[in-house]
């Protein structure tokens, strides 16, 4: 069922795609070709884990709220889907600073 | 029915249990009171009744004091032929009042009183728990 | 169409029936000592029972989940049943103050779980929301 948080990070994600498609367009030359591709990579497996666990963290929530479900495991899932989440945020903002700076640099 | 109607219901246990202790203290405290005149009635010990009703204001179910009633069990006889409340046979008529028992009533209502009490911090915490989202 | 966001609709159900079921246990309180009361109980809401509503009318759309709901269509109320045991008083109450404060007290724990549940996901979205602007 599409909830929010999962709309969230499929536009997370594809914001995401979107400033890596560019950043790397727009400074093809000097950057190592081999090393974006890797880069690439392990941003979208970042983001696949941080929709893992905020699914895991929804499921376990209502599991709690329906009467069943075990209080340490909806407070594990949580807290960890939070971290996940805080970290792909501090991710994406280095990125966006970065390409910022980059598309100051005079030509 | 919500958290407010929980207050409401809480608000008016307490007071019913307030009522049931005054009439228990007053029992106690009348015990050994006699009457004034020769062969005349003591105090007769005091009941108090509980119902569940409909209240018009709030349109809850509160519950309230049924009635007041007395104890019909017969006076206590004491042979004390000097007492000013003696009969002709010398006996004095004492309230049919057990210390013991209204006691134990009183913990009782005491007990209860604070169970309300206790539900009407729980409705308002919960309340209060709501509010704070707002900050 | 803007589906509803299922965890936060769970999450006003579950707040809706602790509330209903502190009002039903409060009555019982309150009725200890009522002649022939008996204390009743919400019977456990499940996925279905939170989320139940009444064939509603039009509701406007929320296109974002930070936008304010808007009042929810009438509900109704939750199931109540007898939760009285076998022993009963002379008077036929079988009202037990013990076991009524145990369930008022899980009914207050739950009720701290749902609000800080709430107030996690409402944080989550905002961290995500965050990342969306600039």
């Amino acid at each position: 069922m599409p909830t929010a948080t999962n709309a969230v990070s499929r536009a997370a994600l594809a914001a995401y795609e979107a400033a890596t498609r560019r950043a790397r367009e727009e400074t093809a030359a000097p950057a190592a070709p081999a090393a974006t591709p890797r880069f690439e990579a392990m941003l979208r497996q970042e983001l696949e884990a941080t929709r893992d666990a905020l699914r895991a963290s929804e499921s376990a929530s209502v599991e709690a709220l329906t009467g069943r479900g075990d209080l340490q495991q909806v407070v594990e899932a949580v807290t960890e889907a939070e971290l996940g989440l805080q970290k792909l945020v501090a991710v994406r903002d280095r990125m966006i600073s970065a390409y910022q700076e980059i598309m100051r640099m005079p030509i | 029915m919500d958290l407010e109607s929980a207050m409401t219901i809480a608000a008016a246990g307490m007071k019913a249990q307030s009522v049931r202790l005054r009439v228990t203290a007053e029992n106690l405290a009348n015990a050994e009171s006699t009457a004034s005149t020769p062969g005349g009635d003591p105090f007769q010990r005091k009941t108090v009744s509980f119902a569940n009703r409909r209240d018009a204001a709030t349109g809850l179910e509160l519950v309230t004091i049924d009635r007041y009633g007395v104890d019909r069990s017969p006076f206590e006889r004491r042979y004390e032929p000097g007492h000013p409340a003696a009969d002709a046979a010398g006996y004095v008529k004492y309230p049919n009042v057990n210390p013991l028992l209204e006691l134990a009533d009183m913990r009782e209502a005491q007990r209860s009183y604070e169970a309300n009490l206790n539900a009407l911090q729980l409705a308002r915490a919960m309340i209060g728990r709501t509010l704070d989202l707002l900050r | 169409m803007q589906p509803r966001v299922l965890l936060f609709e769970l999450m006003s159900g579950r707040s809706r029936w602790l509330a209903e079921r502190q009002a039903v246990l409060s009555r019982n309180v309150a009725n200890a000592d009522t002649p022939g009361f008996r204390p009743r109980d919400l019977e456990p809401a499940g996925f279905a029972d939170l989320l139940g509503r009444k064939a509603g009318g039009l509701e406007p759309v929320r296109t974002s989940p930070v936008h304010l709901a808007p009042a929810p269509p009438e509900r109704g109320a939750f199931r109540t049943v007898d939760a009285g045991g076998a022993e009963a008083s002379p008077s036929g109450n079988a009202v037990a103050l013990p076991e009524q404060m145990q369930k008022m007290a899980a009914t207050e724990l739950d009720h701290q779980l749902t609000t800080h549940l709430y107030r996690r996901y409402m944080a989550l979205l905002r961290t995500a929301l965050g990342a969306l602007q600039s």
